[in-house]
């Protein structure tokens, strides 16, 4: 029987096996997210598989693509949702509660770069949060 | 057009007195800016001259913030085609260079509205035109802006009006994305921040030539840790981490993500950098901050070894 989560199932038991899944998950341990590069490292491709492997699993839900900002204008680094590019977020609503309330940044694609974070826990969690802060 | 050519003397003052000397009408005058001053005003109807002595700023003298990208397809031929004079997106680009095959550097002028505090506290609006330099090489692309670090007593001589405060900060970052993005090239075909982490490591390791005061680095990927040594003041000296922190300064160099390092080099190197200069590197974000340098060609000679 023909569920919503057959093509993801289908698509997982394809790309990763059930003891991939395992070894990655030791691996990143508590890591927020993931890039091409460390995808790449971890799998033993290059980075081209890499960013297509990433992207396909982005396509089928699975992770969701957010861009990381590491500006030295900006306390620290925190994670964008793509649909917010461009545009101010305040940077209490990005978690650094020791800033101006009022404390903007525009984070532009050309200086942050794209990871990808779990789509059901914190990348729905962070982008919900600062879609509905800003 | 007195404001204008305040700002070309400001830039061009940069070269240092011995340069200056060299200049018609470099010789004269009490100040390096007037010394500059009385340059720009020979160099009136000569454009290609000011230009070039901009890109002779930016090969060594300038204190600058430069911003490499690797790109997996060229933009010299791109960069070559911009208009010359042509102003898109309050960016003007006023001369291009091509110093050897496949490598093209464009010089430009972005304007920037800056609001000054004058004496009589009202803030007063002015536009302000910072030279940038873009270059392309076959997989690199740089972004090269100056660093304006002035007083308002600085900003009074170069306005003709006295100034209390700069109320507007000419921020680099805001410089570059406004220079590429008159490029009208697509934010896709730009390419990625290069991450220099490795070199600044290495960098930092040579702890017998550089000194390093602190350093930002990232704690895998949740989040990140700073170290600094305390500042010296009353003439005493800054000391290094690898003096007085040596375990904080073994897990700087020990990161594979650094965020963020200030050094000071202590004698000449062949990477490039000569003694007496200090640079603040952001490796993630592919940028280097020159903020000090004794003489010029520190920064083409160490950007040429990076690029390597």
């Amino acid at each position: 029987m023909l569920s919503w989560l057959t093509w993801p199932v289908d698509w997982l038991a394809r790309k990763i096996s059930e003891p991939r899944v395992r070894r990655l998950q030791a691996a990143l341990g508590d890591e927020r997210y993931i890039d091409t590069d460390r995808w790449a490292k971890l799998n033993g491709i290059n980075k081209q598989q890499a960013e297509a492997e990433l992207e396909a699993a982005a396509k089928v839900g699975l992770l969701a693509r957010m861009y990381l900002y590491e500006g030295s204008d900006a306390p620290g680094d925190f994670l964008v949702p793509e649909e917010l590019l461009n545009t101010p977020i305040k940077l209490v609503d990005a978690g650094f509660i020791d800033q101006d309330e009022d404390a903007t940044i525009s984070v532009s694609p050309l200086r942050s770069r794209p990871v990808y974070v779990d789509a059901e826990g914190q990348a729905e969690t962070e982008a919900t949060q600062l879609a509905y802060a800003t | 057009m007195a404001l204008a050519e305040n700002l070309n003397a400001f830039w061009i003052s940069k070269l240092g007195a011995d340069r200056l000397a060299q200049l018609p009408g470099g010789s004269t005058g009490r100040s390096s800016l007037d010394k500059a001053l009385n340059v720009v005003r020979e160099l009136k109807k000569d454009r290609e001259t000011l230009y070039n002595l901009l890109f002779e700023g930016f090969d060594g003298y300038f204190h600058q913030s430069v911003f490499v990208r690797d790109l997996k397809k060229s933009m010299a031929s791109t960069l070559a085609n911009l208009e010359i004079g042509k102003t898109v997106k309050d960016v003007e680009w006023w001369a291009i260079q091509s110093p050897k095959a496949h490598h093209v550097r464009v010089l430009a002028g972005v304007r920037r509205q800056m609001q000054f505090l004058t004496a009589k506290d009202v803030g007063e609006w002015y536009v302000i035109t910072i030279p940038v330099m873009i270059e392309a090489m076959p997989s690199l692309l740089r972004v090269r802006t100056l660093t304006v670090q002035s007083t308002p007593t600085t900003w009074s001589e170069l306005l003709g009006k006295e100034i209390t405060r700069i109320l507007t900060p000419l921020v680099d970052t805001e410089l570059h994305d406004q220079a590429l993005g008159a490029t009208g090239v697509p934010v896709g075909d730009l390419g990625e921040m290069v991450d220099y982490s490795r070199h600044a490591v290495e960098l930092m390791k040579d702890t017998a030539n550089v000194n390093t005061y602190a350093g930002t680095f990232a704690v895998r990927t949740v989040g990140q840790t700073r170290h600094a040594t305390g500042g010296g003041g009353l003439g005493r000296k800054r000391q290094p981490m690898h003096v007085v922190m040596s375990t904080e300064f073994n897990e700087l160099v020990g990161s594979d993500r650094v965020r963020q390092c200030e050094i000071d080099v202590q004698k000449d190197l062949d990477i490039g950098l000569l003694a007496g200069t200090a640079l603040v590197i952001y490796p993630v974000e592919g940028k280097i901050v020159f903020r000090k340098m004794l003489s010029g060609g520190a920064v083409d000679a160490f950007l040429a070894y990076l690029a390597r």
